[in-house]
């Protein structure tokens, strides 16, 4: 009965009835048997059709691919199963397929995909053994349809002729791809003139729903087709699709070029600079990092760039999500308006909760974006017009088509989100060298901003941080422009102070508690019997020193403690003490110089403080969270929890931190000795003494036998207490002896340096 | 400069190795008139060649974290009709049994009668057997009268193969190492040595032992070290009757007035400088001074104007009555000063080592010559020598140079102290296989819960 080749027939037929009892009295004649089911169905086969996309890749790269979203897409019409996204189309040389109806004139109305022309290689139609060649000739305004025109007429098509006048009983008829085969199910209409309704009570505007798809009466005569699953309370779902609002293709294009011209004035390219790192992260002959485990490379970016939005004739929305250290650098602000000129701008604020920051520029521009402040819930299936900006280097390339938003989720502070993808390609792990993503904007009908790609800010910052940090924007979300505006208008109550440029000497700035800590593993924690209370040795830490004068040792901390979890104002969970402490240098410095005795000087840059930094996750967390916040420490000790409170305070200096002086004649710099430093080295705090931490590779001073991390007590004789007293002592030049200090050895150096004023 | 000056930091331990090397005599007259070369070579030769021991012995060590056997080869040289033996520090330190091997095929034990680490230098005698025909042996020469160029023949046992012998020359007479002995200039000469050849003698044309060949350059031809007979048989006395050379110290860090290597000058002909002194010294304790310049020592004028002359002085210093106060005349800046210090017994330059079976790692005795960075943490105690991979300390985190400060409670103060507790915990692993070891790494005190219970010497 049944060949490859015959088209209605491959389409295995079948009919469902509904299994729920019937209730009303009206029903009871209507009680069709399977097999009139089966044979309707048979008779709609030719007003089905399947809309074949073949895509291909551009540039690399392919459609966004979102599987939950295409099944919303495809609402109305049932999900056409059979693939997950469209790269794996490309791959295995198929189109997708999605259901469409025959309607009269050569038309299809189809699901819309959303897909940009540039994936799009053919549109095709196909009905039973015919594949027919068609365009797009309009896209509903409303709802999540297109219309197709195609190039011939279908042979055999029975074109849907709709008559909203004819009476019930209804039946509904899908039609889908099961596994690879297209069927078609039928469903009786329990109640056609008794819709399902949901209100949201108090509110007015409530809506009603139809279960989506096609109508048809009892004979399969079409009645109405159904696609949007919201209609007014008073509106006729049986409405007409002469009446649903469309857009049309050409109409289309002046939208486009419209939003394009619009987002040339408001989307600009935004450069930023930042300051060197004043104490880059190192790495060890053997490759190892030597840097705080945790700690982020990306951190060291010296250059960005991306999107900002010109929010107000002066203000652009910089989208980088900057962390406090990184921000800290930050140098210069420049802004590219559409004719390539470049703007200063000034800082003005980090805000509090989103990964993005307010620049002010230095002279006005046009062309601010107006904010779209009706809740993003409303705009639900609408047409919509979407910018997909990419800024690689100083190139920004822009792609516009059309969006629509399929379904919301509810989020952070019951915040309202689209489904929209806020990025598109870019890698999953965006580092320096790799392909920052496509940054999508959405805009409505009439050009105002309805949604931002921006990430959120976490507030929970320890133990996170080595999942890495995403400055490009990755991890944005599609957020509501109404929120933005919320928070523009709120002023500097949506700003973070304390993420904010700062002065070089302030760049390395941290938080401390004074303790050196080791962390928890599963035996350290149960032998201490805190098993519980850190997740079996997962988090928490033990103190292994308090430094005197520090907050810890004024708290009473003490050696043996263990720091379990720190409950910081504003913060809603606690954070969990959790580090990595491994310093694998701790106890070799001593064969470590005895190595550099002999080792070329052009390794004395790779060679790893001996002390490890005081920067950890821990001092880095609280240094994000912002000085002068308050919190209290869960400290564990003698079996029992005790709680201390503290105030985020700024630290001493540290190394990476201290007041440095780099002396050309001399190709060496020192530092100030701090208080890890002095730890180490077991000084006392008014012991004399600065720290050698680079010696240039060749130099007098590396002949000499100076190598790096030793100390130099004295010059001439002349205690040296910090790095202006040697700069002083040495700035006219001349024979000097130093006393030069490792561990417990000294010796004398003889150095000779020009006048400062004369090296190059 | 500065990398061929560290070159030698490459130099080996021809540990495994024995060296011999001849050493060329100054020629008499009567060689110039018949310069039959050969025949010089082979009278050298065959005064020595006899003499020359071929060495096996069965070291223990610990730096795997476990207690090892490793078999080491060298060469020596015999002195004396009484079976004594020449050789290397290296080659028969933490030796367990000495075995030799002598030219003429007779095999015997040895005996290590005394060692001396600063100097490379070991003593050994011959087991002998009472019936056995008299034992060749070798006269020391004299080195100091040794001239570049002079011919010279290392003998030994290169690579494990025995009755070798290589000719070359002296290619410097007082070549400073800085970091290998600080009592001793090496006599370097181009006759092949490899490793094998440690302990062997470097013999001059006249026959004699005038250098006892000790190390060689990695990846380098032509390069051998060897230890003047002038410095053994200074030496020789002490290793025979003490068994050590039982140096005096004075934790004086010397440099001489021209430093070429740091490219330092001190306007002075006269003196040494004081680098430095080390920490808990005599020297420091005195009240030297970074800088100083010492002219003399106990009525003594010392001058070191190159970093050559430093070893002499140090030897002389460390070869001084202990106890006894010496006047330095110092200057110190403008001024002159007297400076007393009395030098005294240096004492062990290593410390003991022990390894622990069940916890896998071995300890060893912080030294303040050998581990200087451990014992500027602590002064007494032990550490963590080497750890077994894989093993139980390695898992629990123990890694070497760890500072043993506390284990299961009890404070650390010497390898005693651990040994009980482990043989006391090992004893009782049924009932508890955990123990808390508190460590101190980089300055700082870690915990580290070392499980036990598995025994990995039975896999």
């Amino acid at each position: 009965m049944y060949t490859q080749n015959c088209f209605w027939q491959a389409w295995l037929i079948i009919a469902l009835i509904a299994a729920a009892p019937l209730t009303m009295a009206g029903d009871k004649e209507d009680k069709p048997t399977a097999a009139e089911l089966a044979r309707l169905a048979e008779h709609l086969a030719g007003s089905f059709v399947v809309v074949e996309y073949t895509v291909r890749s551009d540039k690399g790269e392919t459609p966004d691919s979102n599987w939950t979203r295409l099944r919303r897409v495809s609402s109305g019409f049932s999900f056409s199963a059979g693939f997950n996204n469209w790269e794996q189309l490309i791959k295995e040389e198929r189109p997708g397929e999605l259901a469409g109806y025959l309607l009269p004139d050569n038309r299809v109305v189809t699901s819309d995909p959303m897909l940009h022309p540039r994936f799009v290689e053919r549109i095709a139609v196909r009905a039973g053994d015919q594949l027919v060649d068609a365009e797009i000739e309009a896209y509903g305004r409303d709802r999540n349809i297109l219309f197709l025109r195609l190039s011939e007429p279908i042979h055999n098509g029975k074109p849907l002729a709709f008559d909203t006048k004819r009476p019930g009983p209804y039946r509904t008829v899908r039609f889908f791809n099961d596994e690879g085969t297209w069927k078609i199910a039928v469903h009786r209409v329990q109640d056609e003139d008794v819709p399902a309704v949901t209100i949201t009570p108090g509110q007015s505007g409530d809506a009603s729903y139809v279960t989506p798809g096609l109508y048809v009466d009892k004979a399969g005569a079409p009645v109405a087709l159904v696609i949007k699953s919201k209609a007014e309370l008073d509106e006729d779902w049986r409405r007409s699709l002469r009446d649903w609002p469309t857009v049309s293709v050409e109409n289309m294009s002046k939208l486009l070029d419209e939003v394009e011209r619009i987002a040339s004035a408001g989307l600009l390219r935004v450069n930023l600079r930042f300051r060197s790192p004043r104490t880059p992260s190192k790495s060890s002959p053997f490759g190892i990092s030597v840097s705080f485990p945790g700690k982020d490379k990306s951190e060291e970016i010296t250059e960005w760039n991306g999107t900002g939005v010109l929010v107000n004739d002066t203000t652009v929305l910089v989208l980088a999500n900057l962390r406090p250290k990184v921000t800290g650098r930050l140098e210069a602000i420049r802004v590219f308006a559409g004719d390539g000129q470049p703007v200063e701008a000034e800082f003005a604020g980090t805000l509090t909760d989103y990964g993005a920051f307010l620049a002010r520029l230095k002279e006005p521009r046009p062309g601010a974006l107006p904010l779209e402040t009706r809740p993003i819930n409303e705009f639900e299936d609408e047409f919509l017009l979407k910018a997909q900006i990419r800024v690689l280097g100083e190139s920004r390339t822009a792609y516009f088509w059309r969006d629509r938003i399929t379904s919301f989720s509810v989020g952070w502070r019951r915040q309202i989100y689209p489904d929209a993808s806020a990025t598109s390609g870019g890698d999953s792990a965006p580092w320096q060298e790799s392909q920052p993503p496509g940054m999508n904007f959405l805009f409505t009908l009439d050009g105002k901003l309805l949604g931002i790609p921006v990430a959120r800010r976490e507030k929970i910052a320890s133990g996170d941080r080595w999942r890495g940090w995403d400055p490009f924007g990755s991890d944005a979300h599609m957020l509501a422009a109404t929120y933005m505006a919320d928070v523009l208008a709120g002023g500097n109550r949506s700003v973070d102070a304390e993420n904010r440029p700062l002065t070089e000497e302030d760049e390395n700035r941290l938080a401390w508690l004074g303790v050196e800590l080791q962390a928890m593993t599963p035996d350290l924690a149960r032998l201490n019997n805190v098993a519980d209370q850190t997740a079996n040795g997962t988090t928490g830490a033990m103190v292994t020193y308090v430094y005197p004068s520090s907050p810890a040792s004024a708290a009473g901390f003490d050696q043996g403690d263990i720091l379990l979890r720190l409950h910081i104002e504003g913060q809603p969970k606690p954070m969990e003490v959790r580090l990595k402490d491994e310093n694998p240098f701790g106890n070799m410095m001593d064969q470590f110089w005895a190595i550099a005795e002999d080792m070329p000087s052009e390794f004395f840059d790779q060679m790893p403080t001996p002390w490890g930094s005081v920067e950890n996750t821990l001092t880095r967390a609280l240094t994000d969270v912002g000085f002068g916040k308050r919190f209290t420490a869960e400290v564990f000790r003698d079996g029992e929890i005790v709680t201390k409170d503290f105030v985020v305070t700024a630290g001493p200096p540290h190394y990476e931190s201290a007041k440095r002086f780099k002396s050309k004649a001399a190709a060496l710099t020192v530092r100030n000795l701090t208080y890890e430093v002095r730890r180490y080295f077991q000084l006392k705090p008014d012991d004399p003494g600065v720290i050698v931490s680079k010696v240039e590779k060749g130099s007098r001073a590396a002949v000499a036998g100076i190598r790096p991390y030793e100390l130099i007590l004295s010059v001439d004789d002349q205690p040296i207490h910090d790095v202006t007293e040697l700069e002083r002592a040495i700035a006219d030049g001349g024979e000097f002896r130093l006393n030069v200090k490792r561990m417990a050895t000294s010796r004398v150096v003889t150095l000779k340096v020009g006048a400062e004023s004369e090296a190059e | 400069m500065p990398l061929l000056g560290r070159l030698w930091i490459l130099v080996i331990l021809a540990g495994l190795l024995a060296v011999s090397a001849p050493g060329q005599q100054v020629l008499p007259p009567a060689v110039a008139e018949h310069p039959d070369f050969r025949r010089i070579v082979q009278d050298a030769k065959a005064r020595v060649f006899p003499a020359v021991v071929y060495i096996k012995c069965l070291r223990e060590t610990h730096e795997t974290g476990k207690k090892e056997s490793q078999q080491i080869a060298g060469s020596g040289v015999i002195i004396s009709t009484d079976g004594e033996v020449l050789t290397n520090w290296h080659v028969i330190d933490k030796a367990t049994s000495v075995r030799c091997l002598l030219s003429d095929g007779r095999h015997a034990k040895a005996e290590v009668v005394g060692s001396d680490q600063d100097t490379d230098l070991a003593l050994l005698r011959l087991q002998s057997d009472e019936n056995a025909p008299d034992l060749p042996y070798a006269r020391l020469g004299d080195s100091s009268v040794l001239k570049e160029g002079d011919f010279v023949m290392a003998m030994g046992a290169p690579w494990g193969l025995n009755r070798s012998v290589s000719i070359g020359i002296v290619s410097c007479t007082r070549r400073y190492l800085d970091t290998v002995s600080e009592y001793s200039l090496w006599i370097q000469t181009d006759a092949a040595i490899n490793p094998g050849n440690s302990g062997g003698p470097l013999v001059n044309t006249g026959g004699e032992v005038v250098g006892l060949n000790a190390r060689g350059i990695c990846f380098s031809d032509g390069m051998g070290f060897a230890i003047p007979s002038e410095t053994i048989a200074l030496l020789l006395p002490q290793l025979r009757e003490q068994g050590k050379v039982n140096w005096s110290w004075t934790g004086l860090r010397l440099q001489p007035l021209r430093d070429f290597n740091r490219d330092m000058y001190f306007d002075a002909t006269e003196g040494l400088i004081v680098a430095g002194t080390d920490p808990d010294s005599p020297a420091r304790r005195a009240g030297f001074q970074p800088k100083d310049r010492i002219v003399s020592i106990g009525g003594h004028a010392v001058t070191a104007l190159t970093e050559e002359d430093l070893p002499v002085i140090r030897r002389w210093l460390g070869l001084l009555p202990k106890g006894q106060e010496l006047a330095c005349a110092v200057i110190r800046g403008e001024e002159k000063l007297t400076v007393a210090v009395a030098p005294r017994a240096k004492g062990d330059v290593e410390g003991q080592e022990y390894a622990l079976e069940r916890f896998d790692f071995a300890i060893k005795e912080i030294n303040q010559f050998d581990n200087p960075g451990l014992f500027f943490h602590r002064q007494k105690g032990v550490f963590v020598f080497g750890v077994k991979r894989p093993g139980n300390a390695v898992g629990a985190g123990l890694r070497a140079r760890d500072i043993i400060v506390k284990i299961d409670g009890v404070t650390v103060e010497t390898i005693d102290d651990v040994k009980k507790v482990h043989e006391r915990l090992v004893a009782n692993v049924d009932e508890r296989h955990r123990v808390l070891i508190v460590v101190l790494r980089g300055g700082l005190m870690r915990q580290i819960v070392l499980d036990f219970a598995r025994d990995y010497s039975k896999e």
